[in-house]
């Protein structure tokens, strides 16, 4: 099933860098090289085995833009499951941006008015910490969605930081139907393993699908943490010519598995009870497996 | 007992037809009615030398799995060894019995006090209670 995923936002502002980070295997360094995008880019990208992103990248330059609402109008606007808007914190025209966002919004309004809609405040990383609430300008940016009686999930996100894996797996998983039962069996393999917790990710772009948690930690952004750090160790290791195919991190406090899962899926368990012995963890991700492959084959995209 | 031990390291996982998987906390209890006065551990380990889980002396359950392993390894290395029953080993400072459960081996190190029927049969209950849980998982 194809889900139509719309970028935009105006030129430089990091939609096609993004895109390459997480679909693409770029790290962050690659993309310097690219170059802007003309007119709209088409991908289709696998996820989760069954569901198809079809996603349009959409140049920001001003003359492809008046295009967008005008001429392209619906041919853009239409069936659109998710639009992504990217604002550049760099941008020097905030007021346009603004303009072009609200017509977006517009367009969206009278195309496809049930699409979820999530604005990325982007380049987080040029601004100082105690800047960042300001610039993020999150009230303003609902406001103007109230206006066109839509609502928006804004994220802060920088592509040198777990920020991008955040938003995007949040956004993702807004396009993965039936979680429901994939967590409840997630949380009884954590409940049976007697875990801390088990997380699922996607095996290419390593971003989080689900997660069980029994308990409960200080930090609420591991995961996205581990997905940027994961990535991108898989991503060395390919440069290397070697697979990665599985890490154990042991210590006085936890043991940590990180095995590859299903056909599409990695599985990390995090096991702090140091009676629990590594082997029998592992005996269990193994017996699981074969269980999950079907209900993620079955999950109805 | 018997019914409680066949039941304890598996634990049906979904609702309908359940995939079975291993009780990391129930494991040792079971290991554990093989400990009597003069046995010092038993282990349950996998083909590789790693432990699953441990009763009595826990600290000695890793060096004891490795060992108990090789020799088994050692045996099924020989030409026309035929299928191996149970091991029983004499040691200078103590005895060991090993006997093979589904895919895995259970070991069971005791002072030289603990006689060998003793020992032999110890690992032939742990084999009853443990056989059909062990071959079914993930089924």
């Amino acid at each position: 099933m194809l889900q139509k995923v719309l970028l935009m936002g105006k030129s430089g502002a990091g939609k096609t860098s993004m895109r390459s980070i997480i679909f693409a295997n770029y790290l962050a360094r690659d993309t310097m090289r690219l170059g802007a995008t003309i007119d709209v880019e088409h991908s289709h990208v696998r996820f989760l085995g069954n569901l198809v992103l079809n996603l349009w990248d959409c140049g920001g330059q001003e003359a492809f833009m008046e295009n967008y609402f005008e001429s392209q109008r619906d041919h853009i606007f239409r069936n659109v499951q998710v639009l992504i808007y990217v604002f550049d914190i760099e941008s020097r025209e905030l007021a346009k941006d603004i303009e072009y966002y609200g017509s977006c919004l517009q367009a969206m309004r009278q195309n496809s008015k049930t699409a979820k809609i999530f604005c990325l405040v982007h380049k987080m990383d040029l601004v100082p910490d105690e800047q960042r609430e300001q610039v993020f300008r999150q009230s303003e940016l609902q406001a103007v969605a109230a206006k066109h009686d839509l609502q928006v999930t804004c994220f802060k996100t920088s592509i040198w930081d777990e920020t991008l894996y955040r938003a995007w797996s949040q956004m993702v998983h807004a396009l993965i139907p039936n979680r429901d039962s994939l967590q409840t069996h997630l949380d009884k393999l954590c409940r049976v393993c007697q875990a801390d917790e088990v997380v699922l990710f996607e095996r290419a772009t390593f971003l989080v699908i689900c997660e069980a948690v029994l308990a409960s930690h200080d930090d609420v952004h591991r995961h996205e943490k581990i997905s940027n750090i994961i990535k991108q160790f898989k991503l060395s290791c390919s440069k290397s010519q070697a697979q990665f195919a599985t890490m154990q991190v042991r210590n006085a406090r936890y043991s940590a598995f990180i095995e590859g899962f299903t056909s599409t899926t990695y599985a990390m368990v995090i096991v702090s009870d140091p009676r629990i012995q590594p082997a029998t963890t592992l005996i269990n991700i193994e017996a699981s497996r074969a269980h999950f492959e079907s209900l993620i084959a079955q999950l109805k995209m | 007992r018997a019914s409680s031990a066949t039941a304890a390291p598996r634990r049906p996982f979904g609702e309908g037809s359940g995939m079975s998987l291993l009780d990391p906390k129930a494991l040792p209890e079971v290991l554990g009615e093989a400990v009597s006065p003069g046995v010092r551990v038993v282990t349950l380990l996998n083909r590789s030398g790693l432990q699953l889980g441990s009763a009595g002396n826990n600290a000695a359950a890793a060096t004891i799995a490795a060992i108990a392993s090789k020799v088994w390894q050692s045996h099924e290395k020989v030409d026309d060894a035929g299928a191996l029953g149970c091991l029983l080993i004499e040691c200078s400072e103590g005895r060991l019995a090993i006997k093979s459960i589904a895919s895995f081996l259970v070991a069971c190190c005791a002072d030289a006090s603990v006689p060998f029927g003793a020992l032999k049969s110890k690992v032939e209950m742990l084999h009853a209670s443990l056989q059909w849980p062990l071959q079914h998982i993930g089924q």
